[in-house]
């Protein structure tokens, strides 16, 4: 029972990682209409801007302040620039597009980076493990990471919920034409969407960072895994991201205890079988 | 143009000299191997200057092209040139480099890979075309039937199961009995776990506690923690290679499960033990079938070369480019250009190089080469060692001589050869 | 008059649709519509399905890709504007579905529109206010999904949010589409006292019968084209044009 509670516990660390990059995909998807095939590289490029503030500071407090806005800036500069003319496009131009961007941002990576990987440190002050009375200690590191990601996950709803700004967003979502037949400027929400999904994914890149180290390449396995995610909590579902992300992040978990061999596939198994028996997702609108 | 050229030079030379060599053979060195030719040798290199390996493939290219610039870009009076190519670490890319080398290029000899997807692939093309090829990645697979070619496949990385016979011994005796192994999900890790299996069942009260396979590029090996802990076990094998290694490290030091539990790497490499850093490395334990300060003449003549040359010791997989091509041109000034006089010469040959003293057997054109158990530093203890802190990462703690002993057996092999026919 | 001949802007118009060409992909869907509006004017647009009544309405919104002719509307031509630039206008839009945002209550609506409406903060409650005072019944359902109210309740909604920030004029495209008789009329008679109080209404409707009834002056789309044009009160006396016109 130890046993499995620990596996749950990380579980649930692994998959609120996969929550932020998911709701920024889907947030990105619901407004802008397209999959965004840049969301990992972007988010590698925020955990790489959070590795080198990092070794400049001593610290990963400031990164953490810092790459949301550098990232919300990128995001919204792109989406000014080449993104914008896609809109009304075909669905695979801008598919395409991204794709493109992908490979540009994480051979620039390597360019000025290199192609090895970039170790992050925790701060110092987390340094140490948490007794949670049952199973296995867990370095604190962890459990601070859950409870950011709960933070920016709290935040991003009251976000949604309370401000104009979200309930234009909202609507915008669900049917932008009619926002716009209401007197909504509604490009301007598409950037400022934009911008938000990308500054969550450098949240998520700063958080990965002393977990796994930074590499040009991390954005690409956990892009699938996020795409996932959206899939099986429903396009355009706030809380079936949420859900989702960390439902599959418990499977595997438990799964790496029982068969570890089937553990990758478990997230694809568990959206085929979403896909096939509830196409709209877990907590996806009809 | 060029290659049509060389093409007719080609099948000029087939009809002129009827000599030398073996059917099919799409090189164009002809009959005229003997040692008055001044016509360039041409190696082809194909390795992974992109993708996951990135840095063991630049490491191999880095110790093929310092061999050439050793050898004063001639092997006797042969200039070397030398042609590079990045497979990308896909088998379909190596595929079709190894081809466009053969065909367009007309190599002489083949060599490289970082990995046993593109090391098949590479043989595949060689083997058709009689082109020998110098494989220098560890696999089981590349010399066994049915890849192994006779006329020309060759092997000068050891296989996994040679490195799990030296490190089972050790493992067992100086670690813990007791034994997780924590592998990566494709053939390498698969190969681990036959070799590990069966050799920790060899030594006495020894046993396998668990084990777990990881898909290759897994970023959250978080989940594994526990499992490992639960199983009880007392010793920790990690058996991926590269990032897997420095994710994984990272997030067991976190845990403090290195601490508790003695880790041993299946493969080490300098590239990532720098980006581990001494403090994920202290405490934990490798193998290798290269370190850059082993005191032995033929390894040190290397290693000084390269740090000439890049400025830093090479890693462990640049040796085996760098003794592939040392190999080809030594046999090549004598004479043995052809695939079939380079196959006589080299079958049991036995020569000092890179890494030291080594053997190429003759049943299944092996390499035998010592394998070393690395022992991970400290900062401070690598300081007192008196190495530069920056390299000196790990030092030797056991060497296992490269003997029969630890490689199955002839008899083994050609058992099983006979099994497939 | 007929529909062609009609040339000059009729004085005091509130939106003046010119000689309008509308395509959907290669079809020629409007060739060349013309219509006015006054201000306290309900107008009436007829027509069978696939006349181009609705295409009629989304190229004032800006919504269809105008190809020729003009929409004039205070002084500005709308054609090649965007959508929400002619909303700003003063415009509000009643679409044919009634296009609900699934998970936005009545009240969040209501503020939607406010928010595009561009008017000064203070005014914003106040238009939301009197969008209520149309709707009473809708006061007790504010803070409930408007997607799941019942088909009545959300025409008020889309109704209500169009006047919000529709200060000026309403396009209102099949309203009665799907609603029980009794409150298909009480929505058309609101709809006449919207007028009534001053705003220009557009109306698509296909219940000719009921539009004949509230509406000041009727248009006949055909095929794209106005077949007829008059005043609603001679029409009603002179029930042989419906057939011909509309086949009912």
């Amino acid at each position: 029972m130890d046993q499995l509670i620990s596996q749950l516990v990380l579980g649930l660390v692994s998959g609120a990682l996969l929550v932020l990059l998911a709701l920024g995909l889907n947030l990105i998807f619901g407004l802008l209409e397209f999959i965004n095939f840049s969301h990992g590289a972007l988010y590698m490029v925020g955990a790489y801007i959070a590795s080198y503030l990092a070794v400049a500071t001593g610290t990963l407090w400031l990164a953490l302040l810092v790459v949301p806005v550098v990232m919300a800036a990128l995001g919204a500069a792109l989406e000014r620039t080449v993104i914008r003319p896609m809109y009304g496009r075909e669905q695979v131009d801008a598919l395409l597009l991204t794709f493109g961007l992908t490979y540009i941002l994480i051979e620039g990576v390597r360019m000025i980076a290199g192609s090895g990987g970039r170790r992050v440190a925790a701060p110092e002050i987390l340094a140490f493990q948490v007794d949670l009375g049952v199973g296995r200690p867990v370095p604190a590191y962890l459990l601070f990471v859950v409870v950011v990601v709960g933070l920016v996950v709290g935040g991003l709803w009251l976000f949604l919920q309370r401000t104009n700004v979200g309930l234009i967003v909202r609507a915008g979502i669900r049917d932008h034409e009619m926002i716009r037949a209401l007197g909504v400027r509604f490009d301007r929400y598409r950037t400022l969407v934009f911008a938000i999904g990308i500054a969550v994914a450098g949240i998520a890149g700063v958080l990965t960072g002393p977990i796994t180290g930074v590499y040009p390449e991390m954005g690409a396995d956990i892009l699938i895994l996020a795409f996932v995610v959206v899939v099986v909590g429903g396009m355009g579902s706030f809380w079936g991201a949420v859900v989702a992300g960390l439902l599959i992040g418990v499977l595997v978990s438990i799964t790496t205890l029982y068969a570890s061999i089937y553990a990758g596939i478990v997230p694809f198994v568990l959206m085929i079988l979403v896909m096939t028996f509830r196409p709209r997702g877990l907590l996806g609108a009809t | 143009m060029r290659a049509k050229v060389s093409l007719l030079a080609g099948a000029v030379l087939l009809l002129t000299s009827c000599g030398g060599t073996v059917g099919g053979s799409g090189s164009d060195d002809g009959g005229g191997g003997g040692g008055g030719s001044t016509e360039p040798i041409k190696i082809g290199v194909i390795t992974s200057l992109t993708g996951a390996y990135v840095q063991l493939g630049e490491d191999q290219k880095n110790g093929a092209e310092l061999a050439v610039e050793m050898l004063g870009g001639k092997a006797g009076d042969r200039p070397i040139e030398l042609i590079v190519r990045d497979d990308q670490l896909k088998p379909d890319v190596a595929l079709r480099e190894a081809q466009s080398l053969v065909q367009e290029e007309q190599v002489d000899f083949l060599t490289g890979c970082v990995s046993a997807a593109t090391t098949l692939a590479m043989n595949q093309i060689a083997s058709q075309a009689g082109v020998p090829y110098l494989g220098t990645c560890q696999t089981e697979q590349l010399n066994r039937p049915p890849n192994f070619s006779a006329e020309s496949t060759y092997h000068l990385a050891p296989t996994p199961s040679q490195t799990t016979n030296g490190a089972a011994p050790f493992i067992c005796s100086e670690l813990g009995t007791s034994v997780f192994l924590l592998l990566p999900d494709y053939a390498y890790g698969h190969e681990q776990e036959a070799g590990y299996t069966t050799a920790i069942a060899e030594q006495s009260g020894c046993r396998v506690a668990g084990k777990a396979f990881f898909p290759l590029g897994t970023t959250d090996f978080n989940p594994f923690i526990p499992t490992i802990e639960g199983s009880g076990a007392d010793a920790l094998v990690f058996g991926g290679v590269g990032r897997d290694q420095v994710s994984f490290l990272r997030q067991a030091a976190q845990f403090g499960l290195t601490d508790r539990i003695p880790t041993f790497l299946t493969l080490e490499d300098l590239s990532f033990d720098q980006e581990l850093g001494h403090d994920l490395i202290a405490g934990t334990w490798a193998m290798s079938a290269f370190y850059w300060n082993v005191d032995d003449d033929g390894v040190q003549k290397y290693v000084t070369a390269y740090r000439e040359a890049y400025g830093t010791p090479p890693g462990g997989y640049g040796v085996y480019t760098y003794n592939a091509i040392n190999v080809i041109a030594q046999q090549v000034a004598k004479g043995n250009s052809s695939p079939e006089d380079f196959r006589t010469a080299v079958e049991g040959l036995e020569v000092t190089l890179g890494q030291g003293d080594m053997a190429i057997r003759e049943c299944d054109h092996q390499a035998l080469m010592p394998i070393y158990i690395l022992k991970g530093l400290s900062a401070d203890e690598a300081q007192s060692r008196g190495d530069d802190p920056e390299f000196g990462l790990r030092e030797v703690v056991q060497t296992v001589p490269g003997t029969e002993e630890y490689a199955p057996t002839c008899d083994e092999v050609k058992a099983e050869f006979q099994r497939v026919g | 008059m007929s529909a062609a001949a009609e040339s000059a802007a009729p004085a005091g118009s509130l939106l003046e649709v010119q000689d309008v060409q509308a395509y959907y992909g290669l079809a020629h869907v409007l060739q060349g519509v013309s219509l006015t509006v006054r201000p306290g004017e309900l107008v009436a647009l007829l027509g069978r399905n696939g006349a181009g009544k609705t295409t009629t309405v989304k190229s004032i919104m800006g919504l269809v890709s105008v190809r020729g002719g003009h929409i004039r509307c205070a002084g500005r031509d709308f054609v090649g504007l965007p959508t929400e630039s002619v909303a700003q206008f003063g415009i509000g839009y009643v679409p044919e579905d009634r296009r609900m945002f699934p998970g936005l209550t009545v009240r969040e609506n209501f503020r939607l529109a406010a928010l595009g409406s561009r008017l000064p903060k203070a005014e914003q409650q106040a238009a939301q206010r009197r969008a209520l005072d149309v709707f009473p019944l809708l006061e007790p359902h504010l803070d409930r999904d408007a997607s799941r109210l019942s088909g009545g309740q959300q025409q008020m909604v889309a109704v209500g949010r169009a006047l919000i920030c529709g200060q000026k004029l309403l396009l209102v495209d099949e309203v009665t589409q799907g609603l029980a008789p009794n409150i298909a009329s009480d929505m058309g008679r609101t709809l006449r006292r919207v007028a009534d109080g001053g705003l220009g209404v557009l109306l698509v409707e296909q219940n000719s019968q009921m539009a004949l009834e509230l509406a000041d002056r009727v248009y006949v789309l055909d095929q794209g084209v106005v077949v007829h044009s008059g005043d609603a009160r001679e029409l009603r006396a002179d029930p042989t044009w419906m057939e011909q016109y509309l086949q009912l």
